[in-house]
Formats: C-alpha cells, sequence, structure tokens
C-alpha cells in the first residue's frame, strides 16, 4: 500500500521539500556574496532567479495530493472554521434558510400529490373524469368558460350506452353517514355509493371476495356491501367467514361480498360501499352522480371526445342558454386537483417570496461578510493565491450555509408533515397523501441550488472586483462604497416583497373577520345540535318518520334546562337542499328556479331566535293532512318573488303547491345553489317537516343528515348524554352521529379561510422579521463603515441627531424604494386572491395602508436602533487613529 | 503546474533534462538547476524553483530517489540519484524524443528530393 505509507510520511516529505528549498537559496546567496555582491543584493537576487518560493513550494507539494479534492476539502474546513467563529451569523443564516427552504419544500409536497406524483393507480394516464364544459357568451354579454364534473342520470345512461371507447363508473361526490347494525351495536360508518365498475375503473382490486356485478348496480338490484379492511379488522375482528352473509345496514340486509385491501385509495374516504345503482329517476333527476372512466385497451382520448361530442341529455337545455357545452373527458388528476389549486399556488408563491425575501437577506449578509475580507483577499492574491482559488473560497461559504439550510429544512418539512397535517382540512388533502419522497427533495435540492446561486453570486462579484493595489495601498478605506449601494437594492427588494405578502395575509385577516363577524341572522349562545342519519328504510314511510321526530323532541323538551328543542334538515353554516320550484303567483309569477329548502319543525326558528318578519311562523296545526305550507327567507323573498308582500303567494313544486305563509329573517349558510362566499345570506324556502312525501324522505336522507338541536337557559354540563338518552328511548337503534355547537359548525364551515389566514399569516410574519434583520444589517454596517466619517462630520459641529438621521438615512431610501415598488407589484400579484376575498376587494385601501404603515414603523426601528451606537463614537479618537 | 508545464518548452521537456542530467551522475538541487542552466546555454529562462515541483513528480513515479548527504562546501544537501526504472524511462522517453525531432526536421527541411 504506497499510497497509504505516503499519506502518513508526508509530513516528512514536506519538511524535507522545505529545508532543500533552503539550503538552494542559501547557497545561491553564498555563491553571489562570493562574487562580490552585498549580502543584501545577494539575497534578493537568489529569491528573484529562484521564483515565487511559496507558490512553488504549494506547487511541489500537490504532486503528493489529491489536489482537487484536498484543495476543496482544505477550503471547506477553512469555511467551517471561519463559520465557527461567527456563530451569530452561522445561525441567523442556517435558520433563515431552514424556515425558508422547509416552508417551500412542505408546500412543494402539495403540489407534487396534486399535479405531478401520478395517481395511485394503474395507467393513469388512462383515467379521465366527465365533465361537462360550458363556453361561449351569455346573454347578459358575460364571458363563460367553466368546467363542472356533477351529472346526472340521464348523460350516465347515454355514455353507458354510446361511449364503447371508455369503462365508466358512476360514483357519489361524497360519502353519506349510515347506521350499521351488528350484533346489539349500532354503528355511525361513512358508506360511499360508486358504480359495479368503479373499483375495476380505477384498477382496485378486493382483498377477499369480489367487487359489485353489473346485477347488484341495476335500480332495485340486490343489496350488496364491500367493507373497507379497517372495518372488517375492527367490527368483525377480520372474521373470513364475513363473506356471503348479511349485515344490517340502513335498515336492512346487505349481503357482504368483498373486503377491500388496507389502505385502499379511492378518491372518497369511505369504511365501506354499496352500489349506487345509477339510473335517470330518482337521485339521477339531478346531478348528483360524478363519472371516473378508464380508456379500453387500443382506444384514444381523441376518440373518446368524438363518441361523447354528439350527446346531448336534456339537461343540456335548461341550463344556460346562449353557451355552448358539450362532455369532455378530462384527465382525473386535473379534475380532482382543480378544488385544491387555489389554495395551494396561493400558499406556493407564498412560500416562494418568502425564499427570495430570505435569499436577498443572505445575498446582503455575505456581501458584508466579503467586503470586510478584501484586503485578506487582497494579500493573498498577492502572495501569488489564483483567483479561481479564491473564488473557490467565497463560493464554499453559501454552499455549507445551503447544504445546512436544506438539510434542516427537509427535516423541518418532514417534522411537519407529521405533526400538523392533522390541523390540515381533509378536504385540502390530495389522494395518496402529502409524503417527502424523490421529486419533492429534488425540488428541495433545487431551492438549495437556486438560493445558493443567488447568495454566492454577489460574493463572487465582489471578489472579481477586488484589485491588489488600490486595497492593499489604502487600507483605512473600506472598499465597500459599491457594495453599500448593492445591500441598498437587495434591502428595497425584501421590502418590496415583504409588503406583497403582508397585504396578501392582511386581505385573507380581512376576509375572515368579515365572515366571522358579520350577522349571522340567529342567536348562537347555549344551543347544542346533534345529527344522526335517516339513511334507514324504517324512515322512509313519513308517518314513522314524524312520529320520531315528534316523540324525541317531546323527550328532549323534558331534559331540566332546556328552553326549547327542535329539528330541521339542515342548520345555519350548513349546506342547504337544492329544491327546484316554480313561482305561481305574484310579480314574477311563471318563474322557474332552483333554490336552497329545508324542512323544519315549529319550534326551529324560536329555538335559533331568528326572527319573524312577516305572517306566521309553521305551528303543530301545519300537520300532513292539513293544507299545504312554506316560508321564505327575507332573501328569496327578495330574489325570486320581487316584492316584500309574499304571504298569500304560492309556490308550485312539480305537481303540488303551497301557500306562503311567513317571511323569515335570513341566516348564514354555506353556499348551495349559488356559489357564493364559503358563508353567505342565501335565499332559502322552509316546508314543515310533517309534509315532506315520501320519495322526498327517501332521497334526501341519503344526501343529509338531519340535527336536532336544544336551547338551554344556560350552558348544561352532559347535555349530548342526555340528548342521546331521550333518543334512545324513542328509538335505541339511532344513535348520534356528532354534537356541535353552532360556533363549531361556524369554524368547520371557514377551516380553509382559518388555515389560509393562519399560514399567510406566519409567513408575512416571517418575511417581515427577515426583512426587519436585513435593514439592521444594512444600517448597523454603514454605522461601522463610515464611523471615521461621523467622527469629522461630529468633530466638525455635526449633532448627534443629525449624524443618525444621515446614517438611517441609507436604509429608509431603500425602505422607501422597497414600499413603492411593493405597493406597485400588489396591485398586480394580488389578483391572484381575488376569488378567495369577500367584503374586501383585492385592492382595499385600509388593508394596503395599514400594512404599508406596518412595514414603514418596523423599517424605522430597524433603521434607527443601530444608529444609538452612533452615540458612542468619539471624534477624538477616531481621527488619532488615522 | 500548469504555469510550470507553460514556461516549458513543451510538456515534459523539464523533466527529460532532469532525467538526462542525472543519468550521469547524481545531483543536488542546486547543481542540477546550475548544471541545466549552463548545459542549455540559458535557452530555457527556467526559475530555479521549478525544479522542485517536478523532481517531487519524479520521485513520486519512482524514477528517482533522494538521500541527504553532505556536500563538498560542507553543505547539507540532498543528492538525487536515478532508479533503474528512470533509466529505463529515460531511455524510452529520449528515443521517442529523437524519433519526433527528426521526423519534425524532415517536415522543416527544404523538400531535397525535387532539387
Amino acid at each position: 500500500m504506497n499510497w497509504l505509507r505516503r499519506l502518513f510520511s508526508r509530513r516528512k516529505l514536506y519538511a524535507d521539500l522545505s529545508l532543500e528549498m533552503q539550503e538552494h537559496l542559501e547557497e545561491r546567496t553564498a555563491e553571489l556574496i562570493a562574487t562580490g555582491l552585498s549580502p543584501d543584493e545577494a539575497q534578493s537576487a537568489a529569491r528573484r532567479e529562484f521564483g515565487n518560493a511559496a507558490l512553488l513550494e504549494e506547487h511541489s507539494r500537490e504532486v503528493w495530493q489529491w489536489t482537487t479534492i484536498e484543495n476543496i476539502l482544505r477550503d471547506f474546513r477553512f469555511a467551517a472554521r471561519q463559520l465557527r467563529r461567527n456563530p451569530g451569523f452561522t445561525l441567523t443564516v442556517v435558520l433563515t434558510l431552514t424556515l425558508a427552504i422547509g416552508a417551500n419544500t412542505t408546500v412543494f409536497t402539495m403540489v407534487n400529490a396534486l399535479l405531478i406524483r401520478p395517481l395511485p393507480y394503474p395507467h393513469p394516464e388512462r383515467l379521465a373524469a366527465l365533465t361537462r364544459h360550458l363556453a361561449g357568451v351569455l346573454p347578459n354579454g358575460r364571458p363563460i368558460d367553466e368546467s363542472d364534473d356533477s351529472q346526472d342520470g340521464e348523460t350516465w345512461e347515454l355514455l353507458r350506452d354510446n361511449v364503447s371507447a371508455v369503462q365508466a363508473a358512476a360514483y357519489s361526490f361524497d360519502s353519506s353517514g349510515v347506521n350499521l347494525e351488528a350484533d346489539s351495536r349500532v354503528r355511525y360508518v361513512q358508506d360511499h355509493r360508486v358504480s359495479s365498475a368503479y373499483f375495476e375503473v380505477l384498477g382496485i382490486k378486493p382483498f377477499l371476495g369480489r367487487i359489485f356485478t353489473a346485477e347488484e348496480d341495476l335500480p332495485k338490484g340486490p343489496n350488496a356491501a364491500i367493507l373497507s379492511y379497517e372495518l372488517w379488522q375492527t367490527l368483525f375482528a377480520g372474521d373470513r367467514n364475513i363473506l356471503g352473509q348479511a349485515i344490517r345496514l340502513k335498515g336492512e340486509p346487505y349481503t357482504v361480498v368483498g373486503v377491500m385491501s388496507p389502505h385502499v385509495q379511492t378518491t372518497v374516504q369511505a369504511d365501506l360501499w354499496t352500489p349506487i345503482q345509477p339510473w335517470r329517476g330518482g337521485e339521477g333527476g339531478g346531478d348528483n352522480y360524478q363519472i371516473v372512466m378508464r380508456l379500453r385497451d387500443g382506444a384514444t382520448w381523441t376518440q373518446v371526445n368524438g363518441q361523447l361530442q354528439p350527446l346531448h341529455p336534456s339537461m343540456f337545455d335548461r341550463l344556460l342558454k346562449g353557451a355552448k357545452i358539450e362532455l369532455v373527458a378530462r384527465p382525473l388528476q386535473e379534475d380532482l386537483a382543480e378544488a385544491k389549486l387555489k389554495p395551494t399556488l396561493i400558499l406556493m408563491s407564498a412560500v416562494a417570496l418568502i425564499l427570495l425575501i430570505a435569499a436577498a437577506n443572505l445575498a446582503g449578509l455575505m456581501l458584508v461578510r466579503v467586503t470586510r475580507r478584501t484586503s485578506e483577499i487582497a494579500t493573498r492574491m498577492a502572495l501569488g493565491a489564483p483567483r479561481s482559488a479564491i473564488l473557490r473560497q467565497a463560493v464554499m461559504e453559501p454552499l455549507i450555509l445551503c447544504l445546512a439550510g436544506a438539510t434542516l429544512g427537509a427535516d423541518l418539512a418532514y417534522f411537519s408533515l407529521h405533526s400538523f397535517a392533522s390541523l390540515f382540512p381533509s378536504g385540502l388533502i390530495p389522494l395518496g397523501g402529502l409524503q417527502l419522497d424523490g421529486r419533492v427533495l429534488g425540488f428541495t435540492f433545487l431551492c438549495m441550488v437556486g438560493v445558493g446561486l443567488l447568495i454566492a453570486l454577489f460574493p463572487v462579484i465582489a471578489t472579481r472586483r477586488v484589485s491588489i493595489r488600490p486595497t492593499l495601498a489604502d487600507r483605512s478605506r473600506n472598499a465597500g462604497a459599491g457594495s453599500g449601494r448593492t445591500r441598498q437594492i437587495l434591502v428595497a427588494s425584501e421590502v418590496c416583497l415583504t409588503l406583497v405578502l403582508l397585504a396578501g395575509s392582511g386581505l385573507l385577516i380581512r376576509t375572515l373577520l368579515y365572515l366571522e363577524t358579520s350577522p349571522s341572522g340567529f342567536d348562537s349562545a347555549n344551543v347544542l345540535t346533534a345529527s344522526a342519519s335517516l339513511d334507514n328504510s324504517r324512515y322512509h314511510d313519513p308517518v314513522v318518520f314524524q312520529r320520531l321526530v315528534h316523540d324525541s323532541l317531546s323527550a328532549m323538551q323534558q331534559i331540566p334546562g332546556v328552553e326549547s328543542a327542535a329539528m330541521g334538515l339542515s342548520l345555519p353554516y350548513e349546506r342547504g337542499l337544492n329544491d327546484g320550484f316554480k313561482v305561481l303567483d305574484g310579480p314574477k309569477a311563471g318563474t322557474e328556479m332552483v333554490s336552497s329548502s329545508a324542512y323544519v319543525t315549529p319550534d326551529y326558528f324560536r329555538a335559533l331566535r331568528i326572527p319573524l318578519v312577516a305572517g306566521r311562523s309553521f305551528t303543530d296545526d301545519d300537520s300532513s293532512s292539513a293544507a299545504p305550507v312554506a316560508m321564505v327567507n327575507v332573501s328569496f323573498a327578495r330574489k325570486f318573488l320581487g316584492t316584500q308582500d309574499v304571504v298569500g303567494l304560492h309556490l308550485g313544486f312539480g305537481k303540488a303547491s303551497a301557500t306562503i305563509v311567513g317571511v323569515i329573517g335570513d341566516v348564514k349558510k354555506r353556499p348551495g345553489a349559488s356559489a357564493n362566499a364559503p358563508l353567505s345570506t342565501e335565499a332559502v324556502y322552509y316546508v314543515p317537516y310533517t309534509q315532506v312525501d315520501k320519495p322526498s324522505l327517501k332521497i334526501i336522507h341519503v344526501w343529509f343528515e338531519p340535527s336536532w338541536l336544544v336551547r338551554t337557559h344556560a350552558p348544561i354540563t352532559g347535555l349530548p348524554d342526555a340528548m342521546q338518552a331521550a333518543m334512545t328511548q324513542i328509538d335505541p337503534k339511532l344513535p348520534f352521529a356528532r354534537f356541535h355547537s353552532l360556533s363549531d359548525l361556524q369554524s368547520l364551515a371557514l377551516s380553509q379561510q382559518r388555515i389560509e389566514v393562519l399560514l399567510l399569516t406566519v409567513l408575512a410574519g416571517l418575511a417581515l422579521l427577515i426583512s426587519v434583520v436585513g435593514i439592521f444589517g444594512l444600517v448597523s454596517n454603514m454605522v461601522a463603515q463610515r464611523r471615521r466619517e461621523i467622527g469629522i462630520r461630529m468633530a466638525l459641529g455635526c449633532t448627534l441627531k443629525q449624524a443618525m438621521v444621515h446614517v438611517a438615512g441609507s436604509g429608509m431610501a431603500a425602505v422607501g424604494i422597497g414600499l413603492t415598488a411593493g405597493l406597485l407589484l400588489a396591485m398586480v400579484a394580488l389578483r391572484i386572491l381575488k376569488s378567495e376575498l369577500y367584503g374586501v376587494k383585492n385592492l382595499d385601501p385600509v388593508t394596503l395602508a395599514i400594512v404599508s404603515l406596518l412595514m414603514l414603523f418596523a423599517a424605522l426601528l430597524a433603521s434607527f436602533a443601530p444608529t444609538l451606537r452612533i452615540a458612542r463614537i468619539d471624534p477624538a479618537s477616531t481621527l488619532r487613529t488615522e | 503546474m500548469t504555469d510550470q508545464q507553460a514556461r516549458d518548452l513543451f510538456p515534459g521537456a523539464l523533466e527529460m533534462m532532469i532525467l538526462q542530467t542525472l543519468k550521469r551522475r547524481p545531483l543536488h538541487g542546486y547543481a542540477l538547476a546550475q548544471h541545466i542552466k549552463q548545459t542549455s546555454n540559458d535557452l530555457l529562462q527556467v526559475e530555479e524553483g521549478s525544479l522542485y515541483p517536478a523532481l517531487q513528480r519524479m520521485l513520486k513515479a519512482g524514477w528517482v530517489k533522494a538521500e541527504w548527504g553532505v556536500s563538498a562546501t560542507n553543505r547539507r544537501v540532498r543528492t538525487y540519484q536515478l532508479t533503474r526504472e528512470g533509466r529505463r524511462h529515460v531511455e524510452r522517453q529520449v528515443s521517442s524524443f529523437e524519433r519526433m525531432l527528426e521526423g519534425i526536421s524532415r517536415v522543416l527541411a527544404p523538400a531535397k528530393g525535387k532539387g
């Protein structure tokens, strides 16, 4: 092992080399002295003839080294030593990078899962969603270009019978809560209704048994169910004999035909699956299906769209007139991503801004370091160090810092995904979950390289500018004038980007405040709500349903402290049932529209304290045998009836009709018929629970879990148990699925807004912090660099205050430019937020003014704090050091 | 390293001259430098010091070995001596160098055949 021995004998080799070169010089000097030169002359002549001894010695040593690697290692060690010597600087930089790269990595896991990572199905490129595409100009002149993936039963049948190039499956857009009776227990589980081909289309194979047959998917086909692995394990203890047996679901026996694999990844989370049995009647009369398709072998998407084009479901004629409507196959991933895309892109833009701000800040810091080392660099160059070596060293520091930042950033992302993912509303988590995979780490690497290049660029430029003679000749003056300008530009860009982030989070905060504080229309204090699934064959009969509601409310009324008890299909802050109606008389007679609706018990409005505006409320006399009646809210009267004088008008529902007996106040609801804000006052009509017919009861309870609500005089502990006990007296097999206060429901309705506000505010705060550090750094450095100048100024009679303003001015000038540019940029960039804002415009002057003032105040503090050090400058001593 | 080679007549020339010199007798660095200077009629403006990186390269390649001793002028000197491998190498090098020189001079010489 020759090289190994050499590695250890290197010290001796180097010592020999030094000695022999030394001897060489001495021998030459002696010889020259012998020829008559003075010792001094002889020595310098010998040196001249010999060449650059230090450099030659280094080159000689290099013979024994793996030059490149060793040079890099040496630079690495040197840089690491430098960084260790400045723990404050190193910590600041690494922390900034960790936060910035960590945030980018975390958010990128969402982008990756939504758009880049293939869906977790075989050949995902052969999967598509069936969408309705509306394009053109509406009669009112509004251009339209929208896609919608809800379909009705007729469209399903047309697709099934006419498009041979795909295998298609219908499924419900969400799962529904149902009660599963096993042994003596009743469990509330999530049932997802899907077509027989659903699993086949997605390429999911069952763990046990089989998927649904075509026969089971026909209307009135046999009841069959497939269990999730998790439910099978917990409820049936993994018993294989469950196959072929019947379980009682929704009050009827369902044969278990299969068990799905563990952690099955479907478009909707579910505990079990039942056939949806799609057709043009029943729920198929409305847009209640979603359709997924797999391209058959040998077929192409062009073929599919060709076969889709001639299809013309009759609902097209009822949709917006004037626009061109067609059925289009849209890549499944694109379709699934759509709803989550906007918030994700907003977050991604925000974290990208953070990364830029951090990079600008760190570039400034690096620049200061290099400027401070100008004379050191010049000295090294004078001693023969090649520029490449100096550049290598200038790049080494940012490289180490970025490596550390990226590594820690990836750790931070991993940690936050595992700790905070549960805080995310489940609707925001993409199919397959969020993971740090190779693509995400690749992105982290790109972030690192990008930031690294940005922050190494300035030191490199500054190093290249160093020229030996002026720097060495004039050590006292720091060659930092040019870098000061660069730093001002960097600080200005930080301020600019920070302002955009601050403004964005300000607008989202104002939106949330608006949504949370605008009047709800009812009194939410001391009301507890409980929902239960009535998707059960027992309650399809109106008589049984009415008895259940009446008796359970009577029982709840008996709970001590309860003021009133009521029940309704939906609550404020919840979505209502979309139902069609026809205005039969009044100024807008003949109008056919869809509106949000709900059935309620007579005490519903009293329990929620929703004010009666006109006419009367429902009473117990509005029974199933009495004349059909309805109530409308104020928005409904204004929007659909064109008058506030509506008591006595009639609404038509198919062949039936009802008289409007009262007008009730508006309450905040989630949008149903019209896509408005996440919470808004919607037009709603109400009907008595006693006047809902059998087919309606059967359908609406598949989609909606009605709520019981009690108002108490004061908060009562143990109220949920008391409510459940009251219900169990009436029906022992009806468990409540969940209990909520009305403020819980508000939080649930605004969960996406809340998480957006939280994340964006944290990011904006981080940006502000980084910028403040940047400004502080700029001015501190200015103070240090200009000590002499300040000393002279003060010696010549300049006051302390003037000196402070003079120095802080450099920071404030950068801030001023940054603020102006930030306001201009915000005007363009904040358009991305438009669809997320309610109750506030995207160029809200109040918000922009507040955030500008905040930025300005922080900048003032950061600019003047370092100038306090000027007070400690003693003009006499600064001048003396010259 | 590139700096050295740029100053050489061509890459390896310095090494060849060193080896050729050492073939006659072992020498220490200073004597080697003086010898090369004189025999090349100062044609090669070589910095004396550039000898050392070249010598280290040859030590590493095993063409020469070095030993400390005392010179005639009573100085501590490190004397370099050609190894057997070094001798073989220089012979190979010289013959290929001569072949190359011959080739070059044939090309550069006036076309005799036609005269």
